[in-house]
């Protein structure tokens, strides 16, 4: 039987549904878990367990009185400290925003409360989104579970830390060059950068404009799946193609037949524009083998030159992130940590030239994606070309943040999505990038979600982590059922 | 993309035009990561491509119902609200 801490949020749901288990134990089980791990994996910025506690009896008086909203009812959830929730501050992680407190909740919050979601609380990034793994900020760097010695990814840093350390089945992040599927790649969870404009940005406090995405993370396909549609409601849901393939039931286990398929395996980024780490290398010739094997049609498809994506993309987010930026950077840089400043400084000496011609580009470059992607359905491609360097190695975060296929699809706005593919031969997760046409999450869901069950990995856990009797609430998972009608 | 190269820009060039752009009090404090900014900026820059002024593509503008005149990769989709 899977240990609590490791219930993916759809099984959670049926035992929410049959009141096996009620909204009030997955908090209580949660929050024991967090205070087990949260001092070593610094997941959370802020952990809300008075309005927790709150919304899980709101909760359980509803579903005990038969008003059971859907499978997001009662699963406790995890949110990026750059989005707004209602009361809380959303810091940013950073100096500047200490005292701040929102109003309101961002759109994508407010879809999730009122499908149900008990939020958690918020979750670490690197400063606004952007700078980092950095140790002058107010809080301290999130770390990977899989080895807390190791970087977890960013800027979502919180979001897969959290998730591969069990405290919690779900979380919402943010991506403008690879902020989801970073800490997706680092540290082997699943993270689904969804279409340009799919997921509302309503009070998420923006990085670069034209490239900021909102989107799910989460510890398999299933539930990427199930918190995606919770992001964007059952009438956006509506509007992506497939829309009836992307979410089977949790307990069909099988394999997806993916027959008819088409993957087009982008080799070049890491073989040929970024070499990539031989036992990365390898691990994307055995996902591109595996699909092959259950149906796919997989052949070699060309884009363009990793280098080009990676110019458009730094100048759009530094000459946005400027405008965004311009005025605190002005009165108060000493309250940026240093990895943030002098990653948002030069967007102030871009010119107006450079910012048209790159936009200009970016279309260029968007065509020749969207003319491969008439040919083949998906696109398999690296993620991250290394395993998750050392957390306290500036000069090899230096080396390896900028090796990685991810920001050609921030460029783009196509859907794109990081998971496991395997592990090194010093435990830690490599990756795979899945990406497809617009609004088109569901086929990638499907090829991430055959690869996942062939691969097993959803059932891999960070081995610090695993086996580990939870202490206090989260033994008594199961044990209770709502009472009710 | 064509490499183009650049002269590194003179020091007292970047202080001016850093406070020409209201960085006087980033030069104060952190002197060398503004030098090094505009630097990056200038290299930056310098690796794009020039492009014919007078043809397509022109920088996305989005207008809605663009995607019936079959220009869906101009207009982003945006979340209706």
């Amino acid at each position: 039987m899977t240990a609590p801490q490791w219930q993916t949020a759809s099984e959670l749901a049926l035992e929410i549904e049959h009141r096996r288990v009620s909204p009030v134990q997955l908090v209580e089980a949660a929050l024991g878990r967090i205070t087990q791990w949260d001092q070593k994996v610094h997941a959370f910025v802020t952990c809300d367990q008075d309005g927790a506690h709150t919304a899980a009896r709101h909760a359980e008086e509803e579903i005990a009185s038969g008003r059971y909203r859907g499978p997001l009812h009662g699963i406790p959830i995890g949110i990026k400290d750059v989005i707004d929730v209602q009361g809380l501050p959303t810091t940013c992680c950073s100096r500047i925003r200490l005292e701040h407190r929102a109003q309101t909740d961002a759109a994508v919050v407010a879809a999730l409360r009122q499908a149900g979601a008990i939020i958690l609380g918020k979750l670490t990034t690197h400063e606004f989104a952007l700078g980092g793994p950095s140790f002058d900020l107010p809080f301290p760097p999130a770390r990977n579970p899989w080895n807390f010695d190791h970087h977890p990814g960013g800027s979502s840093s919180g979001c897969g830390a959290a998730l591969a350390a069990g405290l919690l089945p779900l979380a919402v992040g943010t991506d403008t060059a690879g902020s989801i599927r970073n800490p997706a790649s680092a540290c082997g969870v699943v993270g689904l950068k969804p279409t340009y404009g799919a997921v509302s940005r309503n009070r998420v406090f923006p990085l670069a404009a034209t490239l900021d995405h909102v989107g799910p993370m989460a510890r398999c396909v299933d539930d990427v799946a199930l918190l995606f549609e919770g992001m964007i409601g059952p009438t956006q849901w509506e509007r992506h193609d497939k829309a009836q393939s992307a979410r089977p039931p949790s307990s069909h286990r099988e394999v997806p037949d993916l027959r008819g398929l088409r993957i087009g395996y982008v080799r070049s980024f890491h073989e040929q524009d970024m070499p990539a780490d031989p036992e990365v290398a390898m691990a994307l010739d055995t996902v591109a083998t595996a699909l092959a094997e259950a149906g796919a049609t997989v052949t070699t498809v060309p884009l363009p030159d990793l280098k080009s994506f990676s110019a458009v993309s730094r100048i759009i987010l530094q000459a946005e992130g400027w405008a965004t930026h311009s005025d605190w950077l002005r009165a108060h840089p000493d309250l940026y940590g240093q990895s943030t400043r002098v990653r948002l400084l030069p967007g102030a000496f871009l010119t107006a030239d450079d910012y048209i011609r790159s936009q200009r580009i970016r279309r260029v470059l968007l065509a020749a994606v969207q003319a491969v992607l008439h040919e083949v359905d998906v696109l398999l491609c690296a993620s991250a070309m290394d395993p998750a360097c050392r957390l306290d190695d500036p000069a090899e975060i230096a080396r390896t943040y900028p090796r990685q296929a991810r920001t050609p699809f921030n460029v783009t706005g196509h859907p794109a999505l990081a998971m496991m593919a395997g592990l090194s031969r010093t435990g830690l997760p490599l990756s795979v990038q899945f990406a497809g046409r617009y609004f088109e999450e569901a086929t990638v869901l499907r090829v991430a979600r055959t690869w996942e069950r062939m691969g097993g990995w959803q059932d891999r856990h960070p081995p610090e982590l695993d086996g580990v009797a939870d202490s206090g609430a989260g033994q008594k998972l199961g044990a209770a059922a709502v009472t009710g009608p | 993309m064509p490499q183009v190269s650049f002269e590194p820009l003179e020091e007292k060039v970047i202080e001016a035009r850093a406070r020409a752009l209201g960085l006087g009090r980033a030069w104060s404090q952190h002197r060398e990561e503004v030098l090094a900014a505009a630097r990056d900026a200038a290299r930056l820059g310098s690796v794009l491509p020039v492009l014919d002024p007078t043809a397509e593509p022109w920088p996305p503008m989005c207008v809605p119902g663009s995607e019936a005149a079959g220009t869906p990769e101009a207009c982003p989709p945006e979340h209706d609200e």
